[in-house]
């Protein structure tokens, strides 16, 4: 469905261009939830704003980004809008912002089914409003965004991103800042959509990945470490910094990893991870590890396995 | 150590003709125990950050009152923050909008120090002890905020929060905005400081994963009100109210929990031709 073939994500600085995104595989299967999983600042966010040409003007992305066979990164401005919303749809991390806050949301999901060539009739906006769990479509249309609660919003957001039926949607932190209660049902709603579509979702949560995701990709500082499918991943992680992070969330040991993460104007030799890997070796300092497949589903990046 | 007697707080909204109160605290009761960890669990709009604040004295109570054994810190007739200030400290939930973008670490962390009067001579020695005491070095003291990471300046608002000794430290969301293994950091520093100091922790929080791990008793809160209060073990093991019940089941949903782990231990085949190359991952 969705092919990234080494992607690479530049911006040039006053201290020489930064790479916070480098050398990115991934496919995303039909029909599957992959998820992208990192901390802040790794690059993961980039990467579902370069899919569909959404990242600042001075950003240069190299690589190849297929959807089914479109080469995404050679096509024109006109021919990604034919893309976005149509053929894949967006969910975006923060509602408040993303949404439109002088145009009710009737008018905002109208304008959206519009541009994406259906009709706008009442009929058709109601069952979309009702696919995503609001039960009272008409009362809720009419409103404005500041007068719907947080998941809500959220809620009108998926609407949005899956009101042309697309094949594909990309889920950038849907659930952050939400309440337990309310990013469940979020939760289930997206599990119901991911039987008929492709998702990749982005986020920080390691209990929503572990909830939604047939596969999962770690990134650790702008590359990925490890992809496994999600029930071989929870069960053991490979790449030491993918284990370390497993290790801090509260049901685990909650045990924090020592240093931080290095900065993207940092030039690192060898292994990003090295110098808050417990298991380092001398090689991995001075040599850059490939992601190498090490098992049926599994590719992890880290000379341990090479 | 600290007595909370039927506390109560009301916002009031509208214009001036026609004013509306919102009751944002209803009749809230509870003792605060020497040296405990005690967490306020509850979702958005429980009233969970109004104690908070009516426990620093940023809010003044509408009827009841907050005592520390004789003395009185926050009533109708008003708070007294002079008092409640070396006593009772808080840290926010975004270090971003807690600390003043223009000033350097040392002047945010002066700050307190000017207002309780402390002399000049002995600033240097209190704030280089109390950054130190976080895990940063004296050199962060130059810099501004904005060039540390979320991490790093929650930890410089937790030294802003013990500089001046306090006996509770109430931490409000603390961790929601940061990354996990981040926020490990800040619970261990917060954990270790509370036992090398003997500090009461208040930790409010909306991860009951985490409140799990750390609480002597917990609070659970909904629409202003205490449903539940109890030991930890209680709680989770048997909760008694049907909103404390929900919340519970909601957790054990979706989050990696312990029986999980169980699971995890077994899965792991050390004889796998990966794991016995080598070993020491495979542990």
């Amino acid at each position: 469905m969705l092919k990234l073939r080494d992607v690479r994500i530049s911006f040039p600085s006053e201290e020489g261009v930064l790479v916070p995104v480098d050398t990115v595989d991934l496919d995303v299967n039909r029909n599957e939830t992959f998820t992208i999983i990192g901390e802040s600042g790794c690059g993961k966010s980039l990467i579902a704003n370069s899919i569909l040409g959404l990242l600042p003007k001075d950003a240069q992305v190299s690589g190849r980004i297929y959807l089914e066979d479109d080469d995404l990164l050679t096509l024109t401005e006109k021919a990604l809008k034919r893309i976005r919303g149509r053929r894949v749809g967006m969910v975006f991390q923060n509602p408040s912002s993303s949404l439109n806050p002088v145009f009710t949301m009737r008018s905002q999901l109208a304008e959206i089914m519009k541009y994406s060539g259906k009709s706008a009739t009442i009929n058709k906006m109601t069952e979309i409003t009702k696919s995503v769990g609001i039960d009272d479509p008409i009362r809720r249309l009419a409103q404005y965004p500041h007068q719907l609660s947080g998941g809500f919003k959220q809620r009108f957001a998926v609407a949005f991103g899956t009101a042309s039926d697309p094949d594909m949607l990309i889920a950038d932190e849907p659930t952050t800042g939400l309440d337990i209660t309310i990013k469940i049902q979020l939760i289930e709603m997206l599990a119901q959509l991911h039987r008929e579509r492709s998702i990749l979702l982005i986020t920080h949560d390691l209990d929503v990945a572990y909830t939604l995701s047939d596969r999962i990709a770690v990134m650790y500082a702008g590359e990925i470490v490890e992809i496994a499918s999600a029930s071989a991943f929870f069960s053991r992680q490979f790449h030491p910094y993918a284990r370390s992070l497993m290790d801090s969330h509260p049901s685990r040991d909650m045990k924090p990893i020592p240093g931080t993460a290095p900065h993207i104007s940092q030039k690192v030799e060898g292994c990003r991870f090295n110098d808050r890997c417990e298991y380092g070796h001398a090689c991995c300092c001075n040599k850059h590890p490939e992601l190498v497949q090490v098992d049926v589903d599994r590719f992890v990046r880290c000379h341990a396995y090479a | 150590m600290l007595e909370v007697k039927g506390v109560s707080k009301s916002y009031s909204s509208g214009n001036l003709f026609r004013k509306k109160k919102r009751l944002a605290l209803k009749d809230i009761s509870f003792n605060l125990n020497d040296h405990e960890t005690l967490c306020i669990v509850g979702e958005s709009g429980c009233g969970k950050t109004t104690l908070a604040k009516c426990l620093v004295g940023l809010e003044k109570v509408n009827a009841g009152m907050i005592k520390a054994g004789e003395h009185i810190l926050n009533s109708d007739k008003g708070t007294v923050i002079s008092e409640i200030m070396s006593r009772i400290q808080i840290i926010f939930q975004n270090p971003d909008m807690s600390l003043n973008p223009k000033k350097t670490i040392y002047q945010v962390l002066a700050e307190p120090l000017i207002l309780q009067k402390v002399p000049k001579s002995q600033f240097n020695k209190i704030i280089v002890d109390s950054i130190e005491s976080v895990g940063l070095g004296e050199r962060y003291l130059k810099y501004y905020p904005h060039q540390l990471s979320g991490g790093q300046n929650q930890r410089i608002a937790v030294a802003r929060a013990i500089l001046m000794s306090p006996d509770i430290l109430i931490a409000d969301e603390v961790t929601s905005a940061l990354d996990v293994s981040v926020q490990a950091h800040i619970v261990h520093l917060l954990m270790k400081l509370k036992q090398d100091r003997g500090m009461t922790l208040i930790f409010i929080s909306h991860d009951l994963t985490l409140v799990r791990r750390i609480a002597d008793r917990v609070i659970v809160m909904k629409d202003g009100r205490i449903v539940e209060i109890g030991h930890t073990s209680d709680i989770f093991q048997n909760p008694s109210h049907e909103y404390t019940k929900l919340l519970i089941e909601n957790m054990n949903k979706m989050s990696l929990t312990t029986e999980n782990k169980q699971e995890i231990e077994n899965v792991v085949d050390l004889e796998s031709p990966v794991m016995t190359r080598i070993p020491v991952l495979g542990k």
